[in-house]
């Protein structure tokens, strides 16, 4: 499968200290590659290097098969973005802010302003200035005008910021669509874990400016590992029918929110739950779970802190 | 670049400029009427004189009035980030920059022009009715004067460039208001006509440097971070 978007030991430092470092990052073609990160770990300063806003102290960034040089304009014609907040022209209305922009980038589809704002479900507001527009408002706006050209390749940050339940979910279906409809390729950057793992073909993790890890959801989905949950009052009696009636000794107890996690999987959960009650204990609930993004997610930033304080 | 002398239009509307026009030529006027009126000393000596005060007092306003422009279409675009939009267009950056400065100048260089013909012409039709002084205006006067108006009005277009530098060193409107007018008060103040900026030698030369100034800053565009 061929790249649309590469970068090679991209740094960025700001007065000798680097706030992105060695990052080497390849984005497939057609797939959301999902930027995860807490705040400041630089992900915004990688993306506004890829779209040639501040420019790289060292490091090359190859987009859409060609070299990025400060002075790549027609590259990016073909992309489409939202840095940091989605920035409008406030006095303008919705419809004059993407007639600008379809303007500037040399677009000239009349019904390419209408389609966007219905695809992202904006509707009569056209003729408002955007500074009556509420933060989630203006990020469906700035996605309408990322969008509205077609492009090869969206870069979004934090798109779902400031929006509400349903407003994320209908993006996420949106960005799902561009996707698997048009074949956009989306560098979609975000912190909010859950959401990623949704969509995403791929995870980078940055952290302290350092791309720690690059990762297909499928290869994460295959690490993980399942576990059965019980919550209940009789932590003690539980715990010694799993040991000594089951024979189960990988098991962990949290006492505090008096829970037993169960991860040695030789016996079906119905067996287990039978002993349990004909045990006599008080099961509240048995659950099937498995770690989530989330929890790589933190293992692996906690990791990365543990080192940094190790050394 | 007409076009995008067009979309920059769209995005800032110029009708302040229209509004400014009006309001500084009625405002120099009344006070080129008011000094010539004051009793006692006489204020003006003839045309050449009377001509030469509207003249400092026009370039004075568009050298702080261009620092409004050059604060509403370049360090403003930088403040609120929306510069960030125009970075990401398939388009040269030296040529939106240029497209921005060139409305600034052309805008600026027309208004000083006409201001000073409005109120000259004015201030003639005024000293014909009610006489302020008895002089009479010749044709040659009209003619040095014609082309010391579009020296002086090509300088001070230049020189008003030059708030651009200390505005865009810290991305702040105030700095570029307020260079502006220490350029100007420095330029034009004095007394019976002495100023710096009579000696032409003066704003040609700090028309020059805003020009270099307007040059460097385009050069810049496309290797400063934003």
């Amino acid at each position: 499968m061929t790249h649309i978007l590469r970068t090679y030991q991209l740094t960025k430092s700001y007065r000798g200290k680097e706030a992105v470092s060695n990052v080497s990052m390849n984005i497939r073609k057609g797939e959301i590659y999902g930027f995860v990160g807490p705040n400041g770990a630089g992900k915004t300063t990688v993306m506004k290097m890829l779209t040639n806003l501040i420019k790289p102290t060292s490091g090359e960034i190859e987009i859409l098969g060609e070299r990025l040089t400060p002075t790549s304009y027609e590259v990016l014609k073909r992309m489409g973005s939202i840095i940091e907040n989605p920035i409008f022209y406030d006095r303008l209305t919705a419809r004059e802010n993407l007639e600008l922009h379809c303007e500037y980038m040399g677009f000239y589809n009349r019904n390419a302003i209408r389609e966007a704002l219905e695809l992202v479900n904006l509707k009569n507001v056209e003729r408002k200035p955007v500074k009556h527009f509420s933060l989630g408002m203006k990020q469906r706006l700035g996605i309408a005008r990322a969008i509205a050209t077609k492009p090869e390749l969206l870069i979004l940050d934090e798109p779902i910021n400031g929006l509400d339940p349903v407003g994320i979910r209908e993006l996420r279906d949106l960005f799902v669509m561009l996707s698997t409809q048009y074949g956009i390729t989306m560098l979609i950057s975000s912190h909010i874990l859950g959401e990623m793992e949704q969509i995403a073909n791929t995870i980078g993790v940055i952290q302290g400016g350092k791309l720690v890890e690059e990762v297909s959801m499928e290869a994460i989905r295959g690490r993980q590992t399942e576990y059965l949950e019980l919550t209940t009052r009789d932590l003690t009696k539980a715990a010694f029918i799993l040991e000594k009636g089951l024979n189960i000794r990988n098991f962990r107890i949290l006492e505090d929110s008096g829970l037993i996690r169960i991860y040695e999987r030789k016996l079906p959960q119905s067996d287990i739950a039978k002993a349990l009650i004909v045990g006599g204990v008080s099961v509240e609930s048995f659950n099937k779970k498995s770690h989530t993004l989330e929890d790589y997610f933190l293992k692996l930033i906690q990791g990365g802190e543990a080192r940094e304080a190790s050394r | 670049m007409k076009h995008l002398v067009k979309l920059e239009l769209k995005k800032h509307s110029l009708r302040g400029a229209l509004y400014t026009f009006v309001i500084a030529s009625l405002a120099i006027f009344g006070f080129v009427l008011m000094v010539g009126n004051t009793d006692g000393e006489e204020a003006f000596t003839g045309y050449a004189n009377a001509f030469s005060v509207i003249e400092f007092l026009t370039n004075a306003t568009y050298v702080v009035f261009a620092s409004v422009l050059l604060s509403r279409f370049v360090v403003e675009e930088y403040r609120s980030n929306t510069i960030t939009i125009l970075f990401t267009y398939p388009i040269n950056r030296k040529k939106l920059m240029l497209a921005k400065l060139l409305i600034v100048c052309a805008v600026t260089f027309v208004l000083i022009v006409l201001t000073n013909v409005l109120v000259s012409a004015g201030f003639y039709w005024y000293n014909e009715q009610w006489p302020i002084f008895t002089d009479e205006l010749t044709n040659e006067l009209v003619a040095s004067q014609a082309l010391r108006l579009v020296v002086h009005a090509a300088a001070n277009t230049g020189l008003a460039l030059i708030p651009l530098y200390f505005g865009m060193r810290k991305k702040s409107v105030p700095a570029t208001i307020v260079s502006s007018i220490i350029i100007a008060v420095l330029l034009n103040a004095g007394n019976n006509g002495s100023t710096l900026g009579s000696i032409i030698a003066v704003p040609v030369a700090l028309g020059v440097i805003g020009i270099l100034v307007a040059y460097f800053t385009i050069r810049r565009v496309e290797h400063v971070d934003v």
